[in-house]
Formats: structure tokens, C-alpha cells, sequence
């Protein structure tokens, strides 16, 4: 290229550049004029101007003294590091260890003037980017676990491009192996070595992070006697050749190192198959029966016997020379050592959970002797004493020395849910009773004044779940979770509570309670106030008056058939709410004391009111009778309260009463959900929008999960006609939860105001196959309606309606005078609102306020007579 | 401690200048002793900040090199040029024996990366850089040794300038254009194979 045609292109080149790039080929274009290569050879220049940007921008020299070093390492090779050698800053040692995953060295870092650990690793990893890459990433997974029981790393990194590293704690101490070829571990220390090993898991779990290749050389028990799992995830990360390398010796040969990594593999690892957390609960199981037993769990003549051993046999039966087991210990190991992964214990946290329990009752015989005997009538409080803090230490060492020494940071705690209590009973009809007890422990906390505690049905949806806690902390916007668990066994009891601070995943605060189940009454109580204590909450000194009530006992019967009302009511179907009004009334038939079964009794009542499962003004009847009964045991229960709200505005037409009640119930629940979301129903429907808004936002932030809320929060949307906002936010509802009936109704109210009648018949007919009707009935019935209105138009629709809502007995007849009024049938209209006022028609207290087929009445002497005789204004 | 090759290196650079070939043999070894020297020093540290340490690292060879006290700035100019010169031999020579090396001398077939270029592939990436800029020196001196000078010379925009003796808008021109003419190059090299 000649030197001037190449200066041309430099000038068009950054005369192109100033303009916008639009402009740019219209430029070229008009500067080019018909020289068309001219106009490629600067446009192709263009095309790599943001390509090129980080080009050559740093120096050759780095890269290339990176080379130079790599060169020089590989040429010198030394296969042990000398002491004096530095890798990175950190000055090497001696060397401490040496292993299938490299060498590790006791080294000085002297920036921060500290011994560490320092673990160099095999070259193979540095041959891969790929690898190295991955390394990198899972040792920085593993470095932000911080866990008491997991080895803090500290640093990692790549060496001059070639020498992969591991910084971690030193630690004092030996590993599991060096201290099992002494023997097995007592009873007790090897339930609470389990127990450290399982939490540690259980963090990493949390955290996405599996070990994979747990065994007894890759767990360190430190001199004070701390548990500490070593190499977390890189396992994953040993090179394919090698592991296959691995797996064909292993066939062949009888390494004994070989021998060590296959006997803790679980089956689906021998297979190759995929695996999740669950095969680390395989792995801890052989390790836990080899510290009990001081026997391999798997272990043949050949590999090929040991890994036939993994996939078909059961290990012997648990016994050791000195000891036999209880069948409680044997059955944890045999459960963690399940083949199928399904039937080993779902959560590491559940495992250790089961240890604790285990580690406490060391070696008594029996599997109800994990539940320590309560003297009758009196709740054991394990939490207070000194078995707590041992407790503690055991749970989560780091964090009760957080505590001591730096105090609590459970300060920052504003929000809180709890997570549904895990089952360990074993058996799953005992289910309502762990669910029974979560909704105890949420209710006793919704009385803390300025903490937000999360609803119930928000929070069931979690039952089970391995998501990690931050995951939830944050899908539910809390700042803390309470956890914990509930084994019981007949009449005794034993509950596990923690609260844990979910970004830091730290523990605030554990405590475990056992008894008998008829004094777990009290319990939700003393935890209430402890938890508000930890997070230092203001709870207003009437609550705490509550709170430190003592408790009284309630005879088991009752207290389980009160869980059961709690356990069927939540579900809010018909035939749950009748379930629940039996148990709520089994339970005050066998305790007339029982306060809170008459305040559940109420509640479900109202729902029924509410969601017209049975006639609302006969269901509002039996809410006056429990709600009565409740607060006469007590005056404080908050649910009877915003029961009887709901009866002094829907029964007794008192509105300032009605309002009264609801903000005493919101006074001593602040967190109660319902008592929100039906006082947000009651401003809807008396036109107070905004103060409605606001109360709906209350309920979803305590409720975020929960499809009655989440459908019921859009009522002031209907009621201040504001249809297209409705619509749009009951469609976004409708596509997580597509058979909600309560949004296909509020969609069929906002079409027919709107005069959007096709989709209104679309809405009414899913509403009527998701209340129960036959799928071809409706269909059938809602084709015929369709007909008419595509014939015959919107008068035809109003005309099949009242057809076939006079048909039915149960009809409202506020609902007819709607549809009278649709039609001009002014008279009839009057004479069904008549009608309406004679039955105290609910449907008409509710809605007739904001109704806009009666606006062209509102002016007419006779609705000016009617309205306010049932409180409402007539315009 | 501080073994300086200084005099004998600024000698052989003014020879070598003065169009002495046997000066560059001598040379060679030497620079690329000093830059093993340091560049083993400063991986063997902590590397947090790579641009602080490079600029240190660059600074380090060359005082190491050459005595500056006893120069005047246009023969330090001078010098700067000279070592970027040199350093681009030697890197690039370097460069091309690594990857014979790692390659056992199969002739370039290397993906080009946009990312310019890890490990080996920078190595490659040097090889066929040297290349391309020959062919830019062709068209247009001045930015060939712009970019000799910023990239194996590792000099900034303001050093260059003075280098050059021209304004530092020219280089930054200069060296927007290089860049994104070698890149293609390059790029075309990716495609086609060479």
C-alpha cells in the first residue's frame, strides 16, 4: 500500500471515529466516493476498533517474565520444596505431609506474622487453564465458608502461572486416621466428632459446595478437640486421567491408599453417576461406623470386593470388642449408609441434628432414651444451664466464642421467619405435630413489636428444602431464620431451636428443650422471649407480662387435637376447615381451659364466613361464640380479636367497633398476616383505599408466599375501580398459581364491570370448575351462556345469569339485584336489595358501596333509605 | 548486592548503535540475564497490583542495565529506544523458542485470541505481533515504533513522545491506529491460518 493512500486512510479512519457510529457508513460513504476498496480497508479498520481496545495494552515484558519464570521452575523441578524456598510471600518451613492431592508444608507468612498451612499441588493441575480456573473458583467457595468445622483457607493462587496453592489454618492435632489406628472412639466422642463433621457439611451444602471425597485423612481433630474437615471440593477438581487411573489400579491392585478413598465412596460415586450433597452423609456414615466400631465399613479382599461391598452389601452388624450400641446409633449409621440416596437422611443438617440428640444421651440402651426423662408436668428447659453452653460448643463452637467474646450481633436482627420444624420422629403422620409447633413458635414471636416475622404459609413452602439459607433469608427478605427440629416419641418431646443470622450464616442462638408433649404450651412462649432477647427487641412490656406467664399444662389429648384444628385450617379448603373446626372442638372438649383452641376456632369460623363455605351470617355466629369464650380464658389472644373484628363489622354492622378490635389485634400481633390482610378487606370495602394499600402491604410483606394474601391484597383494586390494574397484577398472580380461584373471581368481577363479558364467562367458568363444579357441566353450561351473548349480545349475558342464578337456592340476592340492575328491572332490583337487607346479606355489605351497576340509583329515595341503614353511605 | 551490568551495557548499546553487530551478541545474553534475574524476583513476590509491579518491573531492568546518572536525556532517549528495540528481539526470540518448545516445531497454527493470549498463546501471539509490525513498519515507520516502544518497551504514552520527539496527541493517535490495524492482521492470520 503506497504511503499516501495509507495516509488517506488514517485521516478518514479518525475522522469516522469523531462521529456517532449511525453516521459513520454515511460518511465513509460521501468521503469515499466511489472508491470502494478504499471505504472497505477503513471499515474493516472500524470493525476491530472495540475488539481491539485492551490490545497490547499491557507490556510483552509481564507475560513474558511470567514465561521466563515458569522456565526456570520447571527446569529446577524440585519434587519437595527446600525450607528457606518462598512461594508467593510465604516462607516454607517443613514439610508436614504428603498426599494424592499434593504436599503440604507448615510455612510463616510474615505480613501478618503467622504459621499456616500451605499445600502445594500436584503440577497436573497447573498442565489445564480449565482446571486451574476451577480450582481457583472452588477454593474460593470453600475459603468464604468460615465455618468452625471446616479448615479456614486463607489464600490461594497460582505460583508464577505453575504451582497451584492452598493457604490454610495450621492446625494442631492429628488427623481421624492417625487417631482411629489407636482404636475406636468412645460412644460419645465419636457421636460428637459425627455431629462437628455433619454441621461443617451442612454449611458447605448450604453453600452449593459438596467434599466428595470425605474420609478419616481428610478430617482433622484438632488438641482442644474440635473437628475440622480438610480439602473441601477438590476432589471435583483431580484430574480425569487420574481418577480413572485411580479406578482401573483399584481393580487390579490392593493399594491400600487406593483402599482408603473407595471404601468411603457412596454408590452412585462408584457408578459414576451424578451426585449431590447426599453422598457425603454416605461417606460421614462409613466414618462414623469406623470410628465406633474401628472397623471399615467397606472393606474386601480385592477393590473390586470393595466396591462390590458399597453397591450390594450392608456393613456388618455395628459392634465393637468393648461395647455394644444403642439401637438409636446403629440406626443413624445404617441410615447415613443407605445405598439409595433417597433413603439416607435428606440434609446434613438433619444428620447432625440426630447426633446431637444421640451425643447427649452417650451410650444408654434404647431408642426412647434419647428423650432424657422430664420429672411430670415440669418443661426441662436444656437451654439454659450448663448442658447448653455444652451444647453450643458442640453445635457451633466459633460462634459461642464470637459470642463471649465479641457479644451479640443479633442486634441487626429487624426480620425474621421460621422455618418449618423438621420432623425426626420418623414417622410422618407425626407431621401436623411438627407443623403445629412452627405455627406455635411463629405466633409466639408475631407478638414482638418491631420485628417483622414471616406468616405461616409463607414460610411451609420450605418444608424440606435444601436451598441455602441466605437463598431463602433473602427470597423472604429476613434477616434471620429460626430452624430447629421436633422428635417425639409418645408423650415426650424434644425440640432443637437455633436461630442463625442468615448472610453471615452464623449462629445467634440455640437452645434444646425436652418434656412432656402436654407442657410444649408453654414453649413457644419462653422461646419467643428468649429469640426477642437475642435480637434485643423492644417488646412491649403487656407482651412480656404474657410471655412470662408461667405455663400451665394442658393434657396431651388436647394440646394434639389443638395442633391437628392448626395443621387443617391453614389449608382453608372446605373440607379442611370442617376438619379443623372437629379438632379445634375435640380440643375444648378435653381442655375447656384452652384459651387458643377457641381463638382457632373463631378464626376458621371466619374464613368460612369469608369464603362462603357455609352460610356467612350462621358461620359469624358460631366466630361470636369461640371468640367470647377466648378472650374470656384471655384477653390477649390477638387472632380471637381480629375474629371478632370481623363479627362486630359483618354481624353487628358496629364499624367503629369492628375497627376497635381490629387494631388491638394488630396491636398484640403486629405480625399477624390475617389480622392485616382482613383489616385491609374491611378499608377496601368501606372506600379507604389507601389505608387498604397499606394494610395489604403489610400482609404480603409478612405473608410474601402465601395465594390467599397475595389474591386478596387486590381487593382495593375493585373496589376503587381501578379494573386494568387489577387485571394486569391478578394475571401476573395467575402465572404462579394458575388455579387460583379467588383471582379467576376477581378477574370475572373487573371483566363484568368493565363490560368485558366473554372474558368475564372465561373467568366465571374456571372459577366454577376450580370450586368443585364437573369440567363438562361447566363447559357445557358456560357454551350455552356464550351462545346467547354472541347472539344476542350483553342483555342476552344478563338475562342467562339471572336465569341460572335464581335456579339456585343459595343465591344471594344482592347478587340478583346486580344483575336486575343490568337489565333495568329497576322494581325487582329494589325488592332483591330488600330482600338482601332482610337476610343481612354479607355479599351487599361488601360490595354495594363500591358497585358501579348502582350508581344510577344511588340518587333514588329508596337506596337512600337502604344504604345507611346497613352503615353505608348512599353515594 | 546490586551487581550492575550498567556501563558495559550502555558501551555495547552505543556500539551496537554505531553499527557494531558484534555488540548485539554480547548484548543479548546480557539483557536477557537481567530480565530472568528481575522477573524471577518480582513472581517470587506478591503480585496484587500487575500494573504497579509491571511499570516497576520494566523501570527495575532498565536501571539495572544502563547508568542513567551519567546521561544526557537525549541519550537517554536515545537508550529507551534502543533497549525497546532489543527487548523486542529478545522477547520475541524468546517467545519463538518457547513455543518450538511446547510445540516440538510444528509450523504456527494458532487460534488467534481476542483476549490476547494466555500462556502459550501469548508466546505465539508475540511471534506473529513481531511479524505483523515489520509489515506495519512497511506503511508506516513512526507507529511501528510507537508500538515497539509502548508494548516491548513497555514506555508510556508521554515517555514514547519524548522518544519520538512528537506530541503525545501523535502517539495516542499513532497508537489507536496501530492497534487496531494489527489486530486485523492478526485476525486475518487467525483465520487463515499462515
Amino acid at each position: 500500500m503506497e504511503n499516501e493512500r495509507w495516509q488517506r486512510v488514517e485521516r478518514l479512519y479518525h475522522s469516522a471515529l469523531e462521529r456517532r457510529p449511525g453516521e459513520q457508513a454515511v460518511f465513509l460513504e460521501q468521503a469515499c466516493e466511489h472508491d470502494e476498496e478504499l471505504r472497505r480497508e477503513v471499515e474493516s479498520l472500524l470493525a476491530c476498533q472495540d475488539k481491539a481496545a485492551d490490545f497490547i495494552e499491557s507490556p510483552a515484558l509481564e507475560e513474558v517474565a511470567q514465561l521466563l519464570t515458569k522456565v526456570e521452575i520447571e527446569n529446577s523441578s524440585p519434587r519437595s520444596l527446600l525450607p528457606g524456598t518462598t512461594i508467593s510471600h510465604y516462607r516454607i518451613e517443613e514439610k508436614i505431609g504428603a498426599g494424592g492431592m499434593g504436599e503440604v508444608y507448615r510455612a510463616h507468612d510474615p505480613r501478618l506474622g503467622r504459621d499456616v498451612a500451605i499445600k502445594i499441588l500436584p503440577e497436573a493441575f497447573a498442565a489445564d487453564a480449565d482446571r486451574l480456573r476451577r480450582f481457583e473458583q472452588e477454593a474460593r467457595a470453600a475459603a468464604a465458608l468460615n465455618h468452625p468445622n471446616i479448615v479456614a483457607i486463607y489464600d490461594v493462587g497460582t505460583w508464577a502461572n505453575a504451582i497451584p496453592y492452598v493457604v490454610s489454618e495450621l492446625l494442631e492435632g492429628e488427623t481421624l486416621r492417625g487417631c482411629l489406628q489407636r482404636g475406636p472412639l468412645p460412644v460419645r466422642k465419636a457421636m460428637e466428632v459425627g455431629a462437628q463433621i455433619a454441621q461443617g457439611l451442612a454449611a458447605a451444602h448450604d453453600k452449593g459446595i459438596i467434599h466428595r471425597d470425605l474420609k478419616p485423612e481428610n478430617l482433622w481433630l484438632t488438641r482442644d478437640g474440635h473437628a475440622k474437615i480438610l480439602d473441601f471440593g477438590l476432589a471435583k477438581l483431580m484430574p480425569e486421567e487420574q481418577v480413572r487411573t485411580q479406578m482401573a489400579t483399584a481393580t487390579e491392585t490392593t493399594s491400600t491408599k487406593i483402599m482408603g478413598t473407595l471404601g468411603y465412596m457412596s454408590p452412585e460415586q462408584v457408578r459414576g453417576q451424578t451426585i449431590d450433597q447426599r453422598t457425603d452423609i454416605f461417606s460421614l456414615g462409613a466414618v462414623l461406623y469406623e470410628m465406633l466400631s474401628g472397623r471399615r465399613a467397606f472393606r474386601g479382599a480385592t477393590p473390586a470386593d470393595t466396591i462390590s461391598a458399597i453397591l450390594t452389601r450392608d456393613p456388618p452388624e455395628l459392634t465393637s470388642d468393648s461395647q455394644s450400641f444403642p439401637g438409636v446409633i446403629s440406626g443413624i449409621v445404617r441410615r447415613s449408609l443407605e445405598k439409595s440416596p433417597n433413603d439416607r437422611f435428606k440434609s446434613a443438617r438433619d444428620l447432625a441434628f440426630v447426633l446431637v440428640a444421640a451425643s447427649e444421651t452417650g451410650s444408654t440402651q434404647g431408642r426412647a432414651a434419647v428423650v432424657r426423662k422430664a420429672p411430670p408436668r415440669a418443661w426441662a428447659i436444656v437451654g439454659l444451664a450448663a448442658l447448653a453452653i455444652g451444647l453450643l460448643w458442640l453445635w457451633n463452637p466459633g460462634n459461642v466464642r464470637n459470642r463471649l467474646s465479641l457479644g451479640s450481633s443479633g442486634g441487626s436482627i429487624r426480620s425474621l421467619a421460621v422455618l418449618p420444624l423438621e420432623n425426626v420422629s420418623g414417622k410422618a403422620e407425626q407431621e401436623y405435630f411438627a407443623d403445629g409447633m412452627t405455627d406455635e413458635l411463629i405466633t409466639g414471636l408475631a407478638s414482638l413489636n418491631d420485628v417483622r416475622v414471616i406468616s405461616r404459609t409463607s414460610v411451609m413452602q420450605f418444608r424440606g428444602t435444601r436451598e441455602p439459607l441466605s437463598k431463602i433469608g433473602s427470597m423472604l427478605h429476613v434477616d434471620a431464620v429460626v430452624e430447629g427440629s421436633v422428635m417425639r416419641d409418645g408423650n415426650q418431646l424434644r425440640i432443637t431451636t437455633r436461630l442463625v443470622n442468615v448472610d453471615s450464616d452464623r449462629q445467634l442462638w440455640a437452645h434444646s428443650y425436652e418434656g412432656e408433649v402436654g407442657d410444649a404450651i408453654g414453649l413457644q412462649r419462653e422461646i419467643a422471649l428468649s429469640v426477642s432477647d437475642e435480637i434485643k427487641s423492644k417488646i412491649s412490656p403487656e407482651n412480656r407480662e404474657r410471655l412470662n406467664a408461667p405455663p400451665r399444662p394442658v393434657p396431651t389429648e388436647a394440646y394434639d387435637a389443638y395442633l391437628q384444628g392448626l395443621y387443617y385450617a391453614a389449608k382453608l379448603t372446605p373440607g379442611d376447615l370442617q376438619k379443623a373446626f372437629g379438632y379445634f372442638n375435640e380440643a375444648t372438649q378435653r381442655d375447656p381451659t384452652l384459651g387458643v383452641a377457641y381463638a382457632g376456632l373463631a378464626e376458621s369460623y371466619s374464613w368460612a364466613a369469608g369464603l362462603n363455605v357455609m352460610p356467612p351470617q350462621e358461620a359469624l355466629e358460631k366466630v361470636k361464640a369461640a371468640a367470647d369464650k377466648a378472650l374470656a380464658i384471655d384477653p390477649n389472644l390477638g387472632t380471637a380479636h381480629h375474629s371478632l373484628a370481623w363479627v362486630k363489622y359483618a354481624r353487628e354492622l358496629d364499624f367503629p367497633g369492628a375497627e376497635k378490635e381490629f387494631h388491638r389485634a394488630i396491636e398484640l400481633n403486629p405480625n399477624n398476616s390475617t389480622a392485616q390482610l382482613w383489616y385491609g378487606m374491611y378499608l377496601a370495602q368501606r372506600g379507604r383505599t389507601d389505608e387498604s394499600l397499606a394494610a395489604m402491604r403489610q400482609a404480603k410483606s409478612l405473608d410474601p408466599f402465601s395465594p390467599i394474601v397475595n389474591a386478596l391484597a387486590l381487593t382495593p383494586l375493585l373496589t376503587s375501580r381501578q379494573y386494568e390494574k387489577l387485571i394486569e397484577e391478578a394475571r401476573a398472580g395467575l402465572k404462579s398459581n394458575p388455579n387460583d380461584a379467588v383471582l379467576h373471581w376477581l378477574l370475572g368481577q373487573a371483566y363484568e364491570r368493565m363490560g368485558e363479558i366473554s372474558k368475564a364467562i372465561d373467568e366465571q367458568e374456571n372459577q366454577a370448575v376450580l370450586y368443585g363444579e364437573a369440567h363438562e357441566k361447566a363447559k357445557e353450561e358456560f357454551a350455552a351462556v356464550r351462545r346467547d351473548y354472541a347472539k344476542r349480545g350483553e342483555r342476552a349475558y344478563w338475562q342467562s345469569r339471572e336465569k341460572s342464578m335464581a335456579a339456585d337456592a343459595g343465591t344471594d340476592p344482592y347478587t340478583m339485584a346486580v344483575i336486575q340492575s343490568k337489565l333495568g328491572e329497576t322494581d325487582a332490583m329494589f325488592a332483591s336489595l330488600g330482600k338482601a337487607y332482610q337476610k343481612r346479606s354479607t355479599e351487599m355489605l361488601y360490595w354495594a358501596q363500591s358497585e358501579p351497576a348502582f350508581d344510577r340509583f344511588r340518587a333514588d329515595p329508596r337506596f337512600r333509605d337502604l344504604m345507611p341503614r346497613i352503615g353505608l353511605a348512599s353515594q | 548486592m546490586m551487581e550492575h551490568a550498567g556501563h558495559d551495557v550502555t558501551a555495547l548499546l552505543s556500539a551496537w548503535n554505531e553499527g557494531d553487530a558484534a555488540a548485539l551478541e554480547k548484548l543479548v545474553p546480557l539483557v536477557y540475564q537481567e530480565l530472568h534475574r528481575t522477573a524471577h524476583r518480582y513472581m517470587a513476590r506478591e503480585r496484587t497490583s500487575h500494573t504497579l509491579q509491571t511499570t516497576a518491573l520494566i523501570n527495575e531492568v532498565y536501571v539495572r542495565l544502563a547508568d542513567f546518572q551519567g546521561m544526557s536525556w537525549q541519550n537517554r532517549n536515545h537508550f529507551f529506544a534502543i533497549c525497546a528495540n532489543l527487548m523486542r528481539r529478545v522477547l520475541t526470540d524468546f517467545a519463538r523458542s518457547r513455543r518450538f518448545l511446547k510445540r516440538g516445531g510444528d509450523a504456527i497454527h494458532f487460534a488467534f485470541d481476542e483476549t490476547l493470549f494466555g500462556g502459550r498463546e501469548r508466546a505465539a501471539g508475540i511471534v506473529a505481533l513481531d511479524d505483523a509490525l515489520n509489515a506495519l513498519a512497511v506503511i508506516d515507520e513512526r507507529k511501528s515504533r510507537v508500538v515497539e516502544l509502548r508494548f516491548f518497551g513497555g514506555l508510556s504514552v508521554a515517555e514514547t513522545a519524548q522518544v519520538l520527539d512528537v506530541s503525545v496527541e501523535t502517539v495516542m493517535r499513532d497508537w489507536k491506529v496501530a492497534k487496531v490495524w494489527l489486530f486485523r492482521e492478526l485476525s486475518k492470520d487467525g483465520t487463515h491460518g499462515k
